[in-house]
Formats: structure tokens, C-alpha cells, sequence
């Protein structure tokens, strides 16, 4: 009775440690594959790139911009190819021009040249060029330069959207109208859409007069200064005002909810950002022009590729432009 | 066959010393806690090689901006003085960053700025390249062309050192999250470096306990088996341990010896018991004796007296010239004094058959030679020793129970000769025989004799062969025969030769 006793005891005993030793090999093993999987974190995801393409941008805080990036590089890294944002992190004040010509130091496969930009940038483009690196400028053009391709809206197309908007909202042809340009924006582009604008509300027998303030987009102080100064001063503020930059139309979104002035002006933007889709649903934005920043950033890199590929690319590859109002917003909230 | 192979392993366990056993045990633990150390060492090296690796990039790059300062430094001091010292320090650096710069891995890869170290390549050649124009220029004094290149170098110089800032800060969060990563594998590598020495511990705890239970348990066995023992138990069963170690010689060793006590034992208890018999044996010979003596003092007269009587009887008989009586009275003198001498101690064989003539010689004058003896007779066997008062009484019997009884002429045939070991005495006579009972009850010494016969010396027939057997120690000492009634009665005696004087 006492061996039994004792035999159960002990081989309680032997349960009892043989658990224990068990869930300690098993502690053993979790931290095991803890290790491991820390190890295969480190190993993998680490992409290699057989070429290099420079994004080089005015302004990396564009959302437009930054669109266009995102897509070019998801699409380049796809094919092994990095897509440098060449302006990124790097905190000194650099031009646009001063960007490129570094870009050109850095020997990249090929540079895609974003947003827009001025005149003088043509010289670094067609230094690049000698060199043997190809560029392709999109979002806005340097066509006087030797840059290989250019991808984007032609702003003839986006003129004509803008003046069927205009048209739409404006009842009486005293109404004033002010067109708000980033100050990059090139004088061809410039002249070309606001030839346009007038051209098609002409033929339409409207005689609105049509106002352009250049505002610096570099800096969103300064622009949102513009926009609340034009908001404060009534008798300054013009009934329509037509923004050709993501960030200005944004930005008078904003103040004019801020401000209270939401039906005092109308707003034509451009590009279809949330805030900007917000705005329009919310009836405060009246019409925004939109192009297709997905189909900007992989035709760019695809350009790209195929000059060094083949010496041949199109000189310009369009992309759709459209306009986005009441009736469709819901299309693009979704 | 697993099992055959399980059945060997323990086959030689059981086999192994306990010296070796503990040694293989202590050994084992030994080269357990070896390798584990030896694992941790392993994969703590592994993560150091990993930690260089984490701020091995920002060591590059820090170099990178130092060489590049270097150079731009020397670059400026040459621009100011002009001095051989100057160009000399600059194509030292300049020297120096593009080794730099040669060593750079510029495989576009990684998440943090893949293609920052191509960049800083080229950047650098091309800063080289203007900074080598400036120096150039600065000697050949085209002023115009220097400063051109050297506001170009210190762009680039500007770019370079930006960039590396940036790309200092995006590692540093980069190993940020490498050192967290380094953190966690570090207390994975503790809780593992822990787990394991719980599970030596605890294992260990158990395989010593096992183990030294397998040794010291058939200790304890035989521990309780010799304790039951010493308590004087031998019939226990002791444990077999069938190995080769010193568990199985000791319980082989102990359970040998404890056959050896027992047979010792029984061989003890057996002379014992053969002691008793013989003590026994005395003491009933001791009181055969008593009894033959109160017997014998119960018929005894005065000896003296009846020696000087029957001296007289002699004389008075040569005086009368009547020689036979004297001779008569002489053989019943000389019989008596062998008588008075008692039946203790012994007597040869000799004695007794002159005692036996003497006895006959007076028989026959009382019976007037109604009976004759016939002697045969090996003197050569004489000197046999034999217990005293043997021969007469059973001359006796011969005469009052055989042949007085008889009508016949009785004869005694006395034969004495040599058999074997032996020396065998027949005494036989043609007298009335006796019955197979009687005569079994006379071996077994039952028989008290017949109370009728008065004319005796009183010692009887059944108390000569009890004395006989218990002298020598044997049953088949004597031996009574007789065919049937008038068949007549032998009785053999059968005298061991070793009994000689």
C-alpha cells in the first residue's frame, strides 16, 4: 500500500517535471522562431534596382507631385528600377535647376523631370542630354529644351475644361474672375491656357473678364497668406476664382470654411485630392480639372525605358483630362 | 530491433562500473552546458557581426563627409595661399577620398536611400573633377574660370554634405529600428540563455536522481535483505543482480555466503544432534549398568565369607582325597570372584570364555552331563575387548530355557572365528527354540525376562545385547535365531575387530 503510495507520488513528480521541461522546450522554440523571424524580417524586403531614374520636382509637397512619384516608383520598382526622389530629405534651400544639375553629377539611367519649372532649367535639361541621360519632363513641359519626351495634359484640353466651367457658373459676364497660376508655371503653358479660356468663351459670345495673379507654390505660408488676403478684402475678392495648383485650391477651401465665405466665391481647382473631392461634395468647390497623376508617373518611367532601350520615344504621351463637379464626385470619393 | 538495441544499451549500463557510470553522467552534463554556452556564444558573435553591420553605413558616411571637408578645407586654403603645403595637403585628401570613394558598395539596394552611395560616387567624381579645374586654374591665375568652378565644387561639396546628412539621419532611424529588432534578439537570446539553464537544472536534477537512484536502490535492497539477515532470518530471499558492476558481485558475494551459513548451520545442527544421541545413548548405557548392578548386588552374598567358605571346602575336600569336588569348588570359587568384580568396564574376549568354562564345569556337576558344550574355538581372536558378564548369561539361557526344557540330550555348540571386521560368537543350543516375538522383543530390549526362572545370575539375555549395541554403537551387534519350537536357539554376536586390546 506504502510502495503504491509512493510509486504515485513519484510519478506524479515525473509529470509534473516532464510538463514542465515540455513547456520550456517550447518556450525554447517560440523564442527560436522569434529570432527567425526577426532574421528573415532583415533578409528580406530588401530590394536591388538594376538602374537608377531621378525624380527630380518643383515642389515635393505638390500632392499632384507626389502622386505622380508614388506611381512612378511602384511602378518602376516592379521592373528593378529606382525611381530617386531627388529632392527628398535633402533639407538645403535648392532650385529646381540646382536639383537637376546634381542630378546630372549623380549619373542616374535617367531623369524625370515633375511640376512645373522655369525657363532656365532648359540648359541643365540639355546638359543632361549631352551626357547621354535621357529626360522626360511631365505635369508641365519644357518643349524649347532637348528633353526626350514629355507626359501630361496639353493645357489647350485643360483651357477648354476650364472655360466650359466657367461658362456654366458665371450667369452675368460682369462678374469678375481671377486666375490664380503657380509662378513656375511656364508663359508658354501660361499664355496657352488662358488663350484658350478667352478663345472658348468668346466663341460662346461671353465677354468675362479674366484676372491672373501668379502665386509662389513653393511656400504653402505664402500661399495661404494670398488666398486670406484675397478672402478678407470683399471688395477685392472676385466672384470666381479658377486655382491651376493643387495646394491653392486646397488652401481656399479651407479659409473659405474658415472664413465663412463659402457661396461668396465660387472655386474652379484643379486635381482631385481628398480635401479637394471634399470640397466639391460639399458643394463649396464648384468644378476641379483633373489628370490622371497614376498614368503621369508610369508613362514617365515607361518613357524613360524606352529610350534607353530602344533611342526612340514619343515626343509626348498624352493623359486624360477631366472635370470633376456635383454630379460626379461620388465616383472618385469612392 | 529497437528493442534488442534498447535491451543492449541497458545490458551494458547495468555492466558499466559505478565509478565509470558517475563519471559518464558528469561528462555528459559537462558537454551539455559546453555546447549550449558554445551556441550562445555563437549567436551573440552573430548579432555583434550585426551591429557592426548597423553602424558600419553610418561610419562610412561620416568618413565620406570628413574626406569631403578635408578636401574642400584644402581646396579653400590653397585658394587663399597658394602654398605647396597647401596642394600638398589637397592631393592628400583628395588622394584619400577617392580611395574612400573606390571602397564604395554602389549596388542599388535597400530601403533607405538604395541609390544615396551610386550618388555620392559620382557626386564626388564630379566634385574631384571641379575642385582638381579650381586648383588647376588657380596656378594658371585665370581668375575667372577658378571661381566659376570653384563656386561649382563648392555646390557639389554643399550637396555632398546635405545629402550625407540626410542619409545620416534616415539610417539613424533605420538602426533605430535595427537596435530595436537587435534588442528584441537579445532578450529572445536571454530567455532561451535562461530556459535552458532551468531545463539543465531541472533535467540535470532528474537524470542525477534516476541514475543514483538506479545505483543506491539495489543497495538499499541488499541493505534491508542483510539487515533481515543479522536479525537472524536465513530463509530470506536474497536479491539477484545479473551485472557485471560491483552491485552484481556484491549481492552474488552475499547471497554465497549466505548458502555457506546455512550449510554451516545445518552441518552444526546436525553434529549437535549426533551429540545428544550419544549423551543419550550414555546415559541409558549408565542406566543399563545401574540396573545390571542392582541386579547383581541384589543376588550378591558376601564375597569374603564365601571365598573363605568355599576355600575351606577345597581343603577339606584334599584332606576326604576327593579331588573332584575340590576341583568343583574351586571353578564355582573362581567364577564368583570373576562375578564380584562387577559389569562395569570391559573384559576380552578370552576372559569371557574362561568364565564360560567355568560356568559350564559347575553346570554340569549340578546337571550330572545332561548336556555337553562343543567348543570351536579361534584363539587367535581373544584379545577382542567386549563389555563384561556377555558370554555366561547367555550360557544361561541356553541352559534354562533351552535345554532344561528339553528331553533331548542338550548340546551348546560355542563357535568363535573371524569374519570380515568381525569376530563373530555363535552360542547355539538343540533346546526348545524360541518364538519369532520373543525373540524380537529380546533385539528390541522389551523383554523383562520370565519370572518363573529363579536359578539365575540375574543379568538377562536382553540386557547383554542392549549393552552390547550401546558399547558399539551399532544395532546388528547381535543377532538371535531360531528356526521354531525344538529347532534350538542361535545367538550371534558379532564384535568389531577394531575392539582389540
Amino acid at each position: 500500500m506504502e510502495d503504491k503510495k509512493n510509486i504515485s507520488k513519484k510519478m506524479i513528480l515525473y509529470a509534473l517535471i516532464s510538463c514542465a521541461l515540455c513547456a520550456m522546450l517550447i518556450a525554447v522554440f517560440h523564442e527560436l522562431n522569434v529570432i527567425h523571424e526577426i532574421r528573415n524580417e532583415d533578409n528580406k524586403d530588401i530590394p536591388v534596382y538594376k538602374a537608377k531614374y531621378a525624380f527630380v520636382s518643383s515642389d515635393d509637397e505638390d500632392e499632384l507631385v507626389k502622386a505622380v512619384y508614388d506611381a512612378a516608383f511602384n511602378y518602376g520598382a516592379q521592373r528593378d528600377i529606382y525611381v530617386e526622389d531627388f529632392g527628398a530629405l535633402r533639407t538645403g534651400n535648392y532650385s529646381i535647376e540646382e536639383l537637376l544639375q546634381m542630378a546630372v553629377y549623380s549619373a542616374p539611367d535617367g531623369i524625370i523631370l515633375c511640376g512645373d519649372n522655369d525657363e532656365e532649367i532648359n540648359d541643365v535639361i540639355n546638359q543632361a542630354v549631352d551626357k547621354g541621360i535621357p529626360v522626360v519632363t511631365c505635369v508641365s513641359d519644357r518643349e524649347q529644351s532637348k528633353r526626350q519626351c514629355y507626359v501630361g495634359s496639353n493645357y489647350y484640353t485643360m483651357g477648354m475644361e476650364y472655360a466650359k466651367a466657367l461658362e456654366e457658373l458665371v450667369d452675368s459676364d460682369d462678374d469678375t474672375c481671377l486666375l490664380m497660376v503657380p509662378e513656375t508655371l511656364s508663359t508658354v503653358s501660361r499664355n496657352t491656357l488662358i488663350t484658350t479660356i478667352m478663345g472658348e468663351l468668346a466663341s460662346k459670345n461671353r465677354n468675362i473678364v479674366l484676372d491672373v495673379q501668379p502665386v509662389d507654390t513653393s511656400d504653402n505660408f505664402v500661399v495661404e497668406e494670398k488666398v486670406r488676403d484675397l478672402i478678407l478684402d470683399s471688395n477685392a475678392s472676385p466672384d470666381v476664382v479658377i486655382c491651376l495648383n493643387p495646394n491653392i485650391t486646397s488652401t481656399m477651401y479651407r479659409m473659405l470654411v474658415d472664413y465663412n465665405r463659402v457661396g461668396d466665391i465660387s472655386v474652379i481647382g484643379y486635381y482631385n485630392s481628398e480635401s479637394i473631392l471634399k470640397g466639391i461634395y460639399k458643394k463649396v468647390i464648384y468644378s476641379s480639372v483633373t489628370v490622371d497623376a497614376v498614368a503621369i508617373g508610369e508613362n514617365s518611367v515607361k518613357a524613360v525605358s524606352e529610350y534607353i532601350d530602344t533611342g526612340f520615344v514619343s515626343d509626348y504621351i498624352p493623359v486624360d483630362v477631366e472635370r470633376i463637379d456635383g454630379d460626379n464626385v461620388e465616383k472618385y470619393l469612392n | 530491433m529497437l528493442k534488442n538495441i534498447l535491451t543492449k544499451i541497458r545490458r551494458v549500463l547495468n555492466d558499466m562500473l559505478i565509478t565509470h557510470k558517475l563519471t559518464g553522467v558528469f561528462l555528459c552534463f559537462y558537454i551539455i552546458v559546453v555546447l549550449v554556452n558554445l551556441c550562445i556564444f555563437i549567436t551573440l558573435d552573430r548579432q555583434m557581426k550585426d551591429v557592426d553591420l548597423i553602424y558600419k553605413s553610418n561610419h562610412t558616411s561620416n568618413e565620406l563627409k570628413e574626406l569631403t571637408t578635408r578636401v574642400q578645407k584644402s581646396m579653400t586654403s590653397y585658394m587663399e595661399s597658394k602654398s605647396t603645403d597647401g596642394m600638398e595637403e589637397y592631393y592628400k585628401a583628395v588622394y584619400n577620398l577617392q580611395q574612400s570613394v573606390k571602397e564604395l558598395d554602389t549596388t542599388i539596394e535597400g530601403t533607405s536611400f538604395p541609390a544615396m552611395k551610386d550618388d555620392l560616387k559620382h557626386l564626388s567624381d564630379e566634385y574631384i573633377r571641379y575642385t582638381d579645374l579650381t586648383i588647376q586654374q588657380k596656378r594658371g591665375r585665370n581668375i575667372e574660370a577658378y571661381r566659376v568652378n570653384f563656386d561649382k565644387a563648392t555646390k557639389i561639396y554643399s550637396f555632398i554634405q546635405d545629402s550625407l546628412r540626410a542619409f545620416n539621419e534616415d539610417q539613424f532611424k533605420l538602426n533605430t529600428a535595427n537596435y530595436d529588432r537587435f534588442r528584441k534578439v537579445m532578450k529572445s537570446i536571454e530567455t532561451i540563455g535562461l530556459l535552458i539553464l532551468g531545463m539543465i537544472i531541472l533535467g540535470g536534477c532528474v537524470l542525477v536522481y534516476i541514475i543514483t537512484s538506479r545505483i543506491t536502490a539495489p543497495l538499499g535492497k541488499l541493505a534491508d535483505t542483510a539487515k533481515e539477515v543479522s536479525s537472524g532470518n536465513l530463509d530470506v530471499e536474497f536479491p539477484v543482480y545479473r551485472r557485471s558492476d560491483e552491485i552484481g558481485t556484491l549481492s552474488y558475494a552475499i547471497r554465497h555466503m549466505l548458502i555457506d551459513i546455512k550449510d554451516y548451520i545445518k552441518r552444526q545442527q546436525y553434529i549437535m544432534e549426533k551429540e545428544r544421541k550419544l549423551k543419550e545413548n550414555e546415559l541409558k548405557m549408565e542406566a543399563n549398568i545401574k540396573e545390571a548392578r542392582l541386579k547383581y548386588f541384589q543376588a550378591q552374598i558376601d564375597p569374603h565369607f564365601l571365598f573363605n567358605t568355599l576355600n575351606a571346602g577345597v581343603s577339606l575336600a584334599m584332606l576326604e582325597n576327593a579331588p573332584r569336588t575340590g576341583t568343583y569348588i574351586e571353578d564355582v570359587a573362581e567364577f564368583f570372584r570373576y562375578n564380584i568384580k562387577g559389569v562395569e568396564g570391559d573384559a576380552t574376549l578370552e576372559d569371557e570364555l574362561r568364565l564360560a568354562d567355568y560356568y559350564i564345569a559347575i553346570l554340569k556337576v549340578r546337571f550330572k552331563d545332561e548336556f555337553e558344550l562343543i567348543k570351536d574355538i579361534d584363539s587367535q581372536q581373544g584379545k577382542v575387548r567386549m563389555p563384561k558378564m556377555v558370554l555366561q548369561p547367555i550360557l544361561e539361557n541356553c541352559v534354562n530355557h533351552g535345554i532344561r526344557n528339553s528331553d533331548k540330550k542338550g548340546r551348546i555348540y560355542l563357535t568363535v572365528y573371524s569374519q570380515d571386521d568381525s569376530v563373530i560368537v555363535s552360542i547355539a543350543d538343540n533346546g526348545v527354540g524360541m518364538s519369532k516375538d520373543k525373540i524380537d522383543r529380546i533385539l528390541k530390549g522389551n523383554y523383562s525376562g520370565d519370572s518363573k526362572v529363579k536359578d539365575t545370575n540375574g543379568v538377562g539375555l536382553s540386557n547383554v545385547i542392549s549393552r552390547l549395541k550401546l558399547y558399539y554403537g551399532k544395532d546388528d551387534v547381535a543377532d538371535i535365531i531360531s528356526e521354531g519350537e525344538d529347532k534350538g536357539t542361535e545367538v550371534v554376536l558379532r564384535i568389531p575387530k577394531g575392539e582389540n586390546v
